[in-house]
This record gives structure tokens, C-alpha cells and sequence, in this order.
């Protein structure tokens, strides 16, 4: 975990390129993609929170790598990094842990901002 | 009638945007959540092919898919794994364990899964 908890620079928080193309594998389109991963990441968040309070590093680790994996996929690419280093933080640091997820969480805020940005302007999806 | 696929994912995002590919492209999907109900599946969905992931809820992946090569008849059953973690001795214990192929999922795109099953049922 690094010491203060920022995202690497270079990474975007949103690949819109990489959730468009998803949107047209799927069939789901970019509004389908995006309800489905701020759904699932809102629970996986929660439950990512309570472990953390619980100071259980093995949690901890699972739950980070279930948040990164969802947020890798759909293009998260700054989220998805700060995920993966509290996944591979040692147990030791576990202390620590809240102020890598207050960061996740500003970072989750801003992914919640910019899909919800460009669902306002994309036609695809059942409910365009 | 279209080919059955059981997808063993606890991650509901990545379970949801590989069984929707796989819908478009004209399978017929069913997930389970965990291990356990993805033993239960291999027998009552009775798949033509699966998509295991190693870290799971209840038995892990490794050891679902040992117990699907336990199955008689199941010993040709394609399974392609599928995880974000891996060390060489993890991916030694998959293909060991009865792996048809290891995919790395942080670069697989789902059009890319697609093909695959498709060429691994072909």
C-alpha cells in the first residue's frame, strides 16, 4: 500500500473506450455495463468496508481482489489499481487499511460522476 | 439446440458481463456463485463446457475441478479457468488438476472468451 493512497499517475479514471466495447460484447450497452458494475460495487464496497473494520486481512484480500477484478474489467483504471494494492498490502499495514479505503471510495465517487456523464449521452442500452 | 455453458464465478459483475457475451453469441448460460453449486450444476445443468474460476465461496476452484474430473464421464469435459491470481505453482496445480485451458481474466476480453468456447466445442 503506498503512503498516500494515490492513484498512479497516467491511469484514467474511466477507460470509455474499453466500457463501450463491453457494452457491445455484452449487448448490455454502455447504460446496461454501467448500472450493473455501480450495483455490484456498491454490495462489494460494503462488504469490502466490513472487513476492514474487522481487521480481517484475509477478507480484506479477497474482497479487494473481487472489487479490483469487477473494476478492471469494466475500465476502472485508477480504482482498479488502488483495489489491487490494498489486495497485496501485508497483513502489518491492515491498520492502515481505512485510509486506502477512504481513497477507494473518493475514486469510486468519481467513477460514479463520470459514468453517470456518459450515460447522459449514450443512446445504447435497453433503457436509451 | 445451442451449446450449455456453466459459468463458476462468485463475482456477480464478471459472471453477468461473460454470460451475457456468451447469451449474444448464442449459448445457453447458467452461473453458480459458488463452489459448491457449481458441483451441483455440473450434474443437473450437465454442461458441455465450463468457466471456473479458482478463487471461490465454499470449495475452491482448484478443487471443483478436481471433483468434476471425478465425475464419471466427465473426464473429456472442457474447463477453461479462469483467474486474476496467479503463481507458478498455482497455474502448475490447474492443469495438473484436469485444466482443457487457463485464461488470465484481467486480459481477456469477453469477445475473446466467446471464441474460445467456441473452439474448444468445435
Amino acid at each position: 500500500m503506498s503512503d498516500n493512497h494515490a492513484p498512479v499517475s497516467g491511469l484514467r479514471v474511466l477507460d470509455v473506450p474499453r466500457l463501450q466495447v463491453l457494452g457491445e460484447e455484452t449487448g448490455l450497452g454502455v447504460r446496461g455495463v454501467a448500472a450493473l458494475y455501480l450495483d455490484q460495487m456498491d454490495d462489494q464496497l460494503g462488504d469490502l468496508r466490513t472487513a476492514i473494520q474487522a481487521l480481517s486481512a484475509v477478507s480484506v484480500a479477497q474482497m479487494a481482489h473481487k472489487c479490483a477484478g469487477s473494476s478492471l474489467l469494466a475500465g476502472m483504471e485508477r480504482l482498479s489499481c488502488l483495489l489491487h494494492d490494498l489486495e497485496h498490502s501485508p497483513d502489518e499495514q491492515l491498520r492502515d487499511a481505512g485510509g486506502c479505503l477512504a481513497s477507494v471510495e473518493r475514486e469510486f465517487a468519481a467513477v460514479r460522476t463520470e459514468l453517470a456523464a456518459l450515460v447522459a449521452v449514450s443512446r445504447d442500452g435497453p433503457e436509451a | 439446440m445451442s451449446k450449455r455453458i456453466l459459468i463458476i464465478e462468485d463475482n456477480n459483475v464478471l459472471a453477468s458481463v461473460y454470460g451475457s457475451s456468451l447469451t449474444q453469441a448464442g449459448f445457453h448460460v447458467s452461473v453458480a456463485n459458488d463452489g459448491q453449486t457449481g458441483l451441483d450444476q455440473v450434474t443437473t445443468f450437465a454442461p458441455d463446457l465450463v468457466v471456473l474460476d479458482l478463487m471461490l465461496p465454499k470449495v475452491d476452484g482448484i478443487e471443483v475441478l478436481r471433483r468434476i474430473r471425478a465425475i464419471e464421464g466427465n473426464a473429456t469435459l472442457p474447463v477453461i479457468v479462469f483467474s486474476n491470481s496467479y503463481t507458478s505453482d498455482r497455474t502448475r496445480d490447474v492443469w495438473s488438476a484436469g485444466a482443457t485451458q487457463v485464461l488470465v481474466k484481467a486480459s481477456c476480453p469477453p469477445k475473446q472468451l466467446v471464441q474460445v468456447v467456441g473452439s474448444s466445442l468445435s
